[in-house]
């Protein structure tokens, strides 16, 4: 049997794809490669809402929504595989390849829809690959899955919502956060502002992040940090970085970064799907239309995958992509589509203008974090910045000729950690904008496959 | 890493065989949580310069958490789950051939 449709991804937007496809009656398979379903956001949350339940804790309005949606698509009959990696989408998007319980497979659905969220943007800087060093979305996957927080002396480092909510998150359960250390400057909050009106549209999102800004601000949180240096010989001993015209230092011994968020887009990129660079956000994003559909027919993207807009607005988007899919397959008449499909357009349409504000404030700082000299850029094969100007002075003028002559992104993490970095230090150093920066092909299989699995394959129609 | 807070355990605590040693794992928590609170020092060394690695981003993107786990290499810890009596080794460099035939 051939599936309808096969969702990527068990986050807010693909529960959301899921249960619309099959409310309309559609045939639909979810692979996610977590144990379960959740995503990012809700990571792990059905466990989360059993801890909060018997420790009479609070569950936030969020949570509990997330906790809902999952227990909704619990009590669907959709078929839903957890921890199944999809290694591979041929050219054109027609064969999904993954991995689940050891074995590997290959279907051919009708339809994709691709819903693997947002990654955080892998920033360099000296010292980030020392034991002790992670992401704040690190962090808060501790906490989601295993309720443990990282011992010691905690700083974290960067800009954006995520990292303020990372830095609540920590406080409320016990962490010692020694110092929240904050590229954002108000110069940011000043140019923002002139997004303020259309943020106005969604009051809701302005009012909470308003409330995370208050919330967090105390006399352990520094502005417009540049200059950041991570110490340590075999372990984080303390962070250094420069606000105003003072140099100071932290003792710590965990560092927890985040520099706002970016399109997971492997899986579009393995397709062939046609992508754009926004170079306001500073990142690639697959082309989409109206519908959530990418430049490969059937091929839908939806949630931060295609886009950072949130989880909100991922619902929103995991929704819209069902419709044409179910259009094509006569499960729905045009005017239901239409009717649908607009409503879904105009609210997903409210998210963006509200989205503008807080991207504003939250612009990566990456001319000021852009790697030089020692710091290591591709951290699987131990690549610096130096090593990368090297090789565009030897000639690579793109990020495929790069990999070639220094190995970065040769690595287990497919560039997923270097890409970007990489592409700005071209950039710079080509004088050209990044969106001109000729990415590396990425390549099957995107997870660990044994030789083995490769030869056992077995492919389902 | 510990829970400071005290609050009541949902997870059923399970023995997992690290490096040789008994640590106390919790059912269902991601491998590297596990390893992270017991050994949070490092979990593995660059195959090129031999410099100490731990897990780094904990969702399965960045590769730092490679271990063999039950004789298997090259498994991101992160993205497994800990079951009843797991075996856990550092992976130091690349993997080794000798190790595991799966």
């Amino acid at each position: 049997m051939s599936w309808d449709v096969v969702v990527i991804g068990a986050g807010p937007a693909g529960l959301a794809a899921a249960l619309q496809a099959g409310e309309f009656g559609l045939s639909v398979l979810v692979l996610d490669e977590q144990p379960a379903p959740g995503g990012q956001r809700f990571r792990a949350i059905e466990a989360f809402e059993q801890r909060c339940l018997v420790n009479q804790a609070h569950l936030s309005n969020e949570d509990n929504h997330g906790a809902t949606l999952t227990r909704a698509f619990r009590r669907s009959d959709i078929t839903c595989l957890s921890q199944a990696s999809v290694w591979d989408v041929s050219p054109g998007g027609r064969q999904i390849s993954y991995l689940h319980q050891g074995r590997s497979y290959s279907i051919r659905p009708k339809a994709i829809i691709v819903a693997t969220g947002a990654i955080e943007r892998p920033t360099p800087i000296p010292g980030w690959t020392l034991p002790g060093v992670m992401t704040a979305g690190a962090a808060q996957i501790l906490l989601r899955t295993s309720g443990r927080i990282p011992e010691g002396r905690i700083v974290l480092l960067g800009c954006g919502p995520l990292l303020l909510l990372a830095a609540q998150q920590l406080r409320d359960a016990g962490a010692n956060v020694v110092a929240l250390l904050q590229t954002t400057s108000l110069a940011d909050f000043a140019r923002a502002s002139l997004h303020l009106p259309s943020a106005m549209w969604a009051p809701k999102l302005l009012l909470d992040g308003l409330k995370l800004f208050a919330r967090t601000a105390s006399n352990r949180t520094v502005s417009s940090v540049r200059g950041v240096k991570i110490l340590g010989e075999n372990q984080v001993r303390s962070v250094e970085y420069v606000a105003g015209s003072q140099s100071e230092t932290f003792d710590c011994d965990v560092v927890l970064l985040h520099f706002g968020l970016i399109p997971n887009i492997q899986i579009p990129r393995l397709a062939g799907a046609e992508l754009k660079w926004d170079d306001e956000l500073k990142f690639w994003q697959p082309v989409t239309d109206d519908w959530q559909e990418s430049s490969i027919e059937n091929l839908m993207i939806a949630g931060d995958s295609g886009g950072i807009l949130g989880a909100e607005a991922a619902e929103i988007s995991g929704k819209l992509a069902v419709l044409k899919i179910a259009r094509r397959l006569d499960a729905i008449s045009e005017s239901t589509l239409e009717k649908i499909g607009r409503n879904l357009q105009r609210e997903r349409h409210r998210y963006a203008m509200a989205r503008a504000f807080m991207d504003a404030i939250y612009r990566p700082p990456l001319d000021r974090f852009l790697p030089i000299a020692d710091t290591v850029v591709c951290r699987c094969e131990e690549v610096t910045a130096k090593m990368i100007e090297a090789g565009v002075a030897n000639g690579a003028d793109g990020t495929r000729r790069l990999k070639a002559r220094v190995r970065a992104g040769m690595g287990p993490c497919r560039g997923q950690m270097c890409s970007m970095a990489t592409a700005a230090i071209l950039s710079k150093k080509l004088g050209i904008g990044a969106g001109d920066i000729e990415l590396a092909t990425v390549r099957p299989p995107i997870r660990p496959l044994t030789i083995g699995q490769l030869a056992e394959n077995a492919l389902e129609d | 890493m510990s829970a400071q807070r005290e609050s009541i355990e949902i997870f059923r605590t399970v023995p997992l065989c690290f490096q040789g040693d008994m640590i106390t794992a919790k059912e269902g928590e991601p491998v590297a949580a596990a390893i992270l609170a017991t050994h949070p020092d490092f979990t593995g060394k660059s195959p090129v310069s031999g410099r100490r690695r731990s897990p780094y981003c904990m969702m399965g993107l960045c590769f730092e958490c490679l271990m063999e786990i039950d004789g298997i290499p090259n498994q991101r810890a992160c993205v497994a789950s800990v079951r009843m009596n797991m075996t856990v080794r550092k992976q130091i460099g690349t993997r080794s051939f000798s190790a595991g035939s799966k």
